[in-house]
């Protein structure tokens, strides 16, 4: 019963991230380039660089995410599904969630990902974010790490893990990094 | 001799073309078997985390019913078709009739049947929109429903026929044997009840109300 409950306690604790749904993952040797909305402010792109930043920390890191630098290529802000890797911020309603992630499959391999930032939550750069405002660092790193190949985790010091409005939890937990490595690619 | 010949050639060629009418109609046959869509998107939302009082309060309509129908996928396009270019604001939504059993909170659209509107579904052999948020429907399912109008980027035509729900699977309960569960808890439908009677007439959730100085440009 002993041994039963430490292999309880252990799944809960190591196995609480979540992979792909459908088992997703970038090409081998292939990085992430990403570009940013012209819409978003020059303290906006300092805080989703930080959240991108994050994922390059881990040691051992098998995948790149890289700011492009590029501001102006987005034409059409509605354009979505062309083959580039694009952060926007639009107004998606009250009724849409605050951040979301989307990526396009080719058989498991992902070929372009794709994030939203919801312009119609309170949103917020500062360190301090009041607890209706949805920190940019957090909900960008929780972003990436779809884009990566997580889903949601149910540990709550992950940042896969889906907090509340208010918290700022943007550094990698252990359970991300074992996510990561768990990932096939 | 020529004959022969040209006899043998034909009868590699009738088989040749036998065979390859084989292959295809057996790939057709496979292709019509397996409906599973060529092409997808899936997305992952960082959801509102609310409290079933937030629900109460943040939703126009709540009620209690029954799922009548679930409506095939469709593109959110003037057409119903797949766009050549997909934009940000296209989508595939599936539609679900249900049935009002029991109006806690709101006036519905239609006294009897409301459709409440996923933005998620497969359209067979071309192409599907999958959401790690969304709810899911089964017919007949019993379902306790915290609902809102529908104005996100999706609803091209501000279409009011529809409602979508509250925090997508967050607002969403199966109603069982004097219980409601989904995802996140299973509750007593008594207790469920008492905190809607509390909080429907509680201002909307703040999360919900946008601030001056709160976003992501200064």
């Amino acid at each position: 019963m002993f041994i039963g409950s430490l292999l309880i306690g252990y799944s809960s604790v190591s196995f609480a991230y979540n992979l792909d749904p459908y088992g997703g993952h970038w090409e081998k040797g292939v990085d992430y380039t990403y570009s940013i909305a012209s819409s978003i402010s020059d303290e906006g792109v300092d805080s989703i660089v930080l959240a991108s930043d994050q994922w390059d920390t881990i040691r051992k890191k098998k995948f790149s995410l890289e700011y492009s630098g590029d501001r102006n290529k987005q034409n059409n802000p509605m354009e979505n599904i062309n083959g580039e890797n694009e952060v926007f911020k639009i107004d998606m309603g009250t009724s849409q969630a605050p951040a979301n992630a989307r990526w396009k499959y080719s058989g498991d391999i992902i070929t372009e990902g794709d994030i939203i930032l919801n312009s119609s939550r309170n949103l917020s750069n500062s360190s301090k974010p009041s607890k209706t405002a949805y920190h940019v660092p957090s909900i960008m790193v929780h972003e990436f790490g779809h884009i990566i190949g997580l889903d949601h985790s149910d540990n709550k010091d992950a940042v896969m893990y889906v907090s509340p409005a208010g918290t700022v939890k943007y550094q990698l937990g252990k359970d991300d990094i074992n996510g990561y490595n768990a990932i096939d690619w | 001799m020529l004959i022969s010949r040209l006899k043998q050639k034909g009868i590699v060629l009738g088989t040749l073309v036998i065979l390859t009418g084989l292959t295809t109609g057996s790939a057709m046959a496979l292709n019509l078997q397996n409906n599973s869509p060529t092409e997808r998107i899936h997305i992952a939302s960082y959801l509102d985390t609310f409290t079933n009082q937030e629900l109460a309060s943040g939703a126009s309509l709540i009620l209690e019913g029954t799922v009548l129908e679930i409506h095939p996928a469709t593109w959110n396009t003037p057409s119903g078709r797949m766009p050549k270019d997909i934009k940000l604001n296209d989508i595939v939504y599936t539609d679900v009739s249900i049935k009002i059993d029991t109006i806690l909170k709101g006036t519905p659209k239609s006294n009897d049947i409301v459709t409440v509107r996923v933005y998620k579904g497969e359209i067979p052999g071309e192409f599907a929109f999958s959401s790690d948020t969304e709810a899911d429907f089964s017919n007949n399912e019993k379902v306790l429903l915290f609902l809102m109008e529908d104005d996100s980027i999706y609803n091209k035509d501000k279409s009011q026929n529809h409602y979508v729900i509250m925090g997508q699977y967050q607002g969403k309960y199966t109603v069982e044997q004097k219980k409601v569960s989904n995802f996140k808890s299973t509750l007593d439908t008594k207790s469920i009840y008492e905190v809607i009677e509390k909080h429907k007439d509680d201002p909307t959730p703040e999360i919900l109300v946008k601030q001056e100085g709160a976003e992501l440009e200064k």
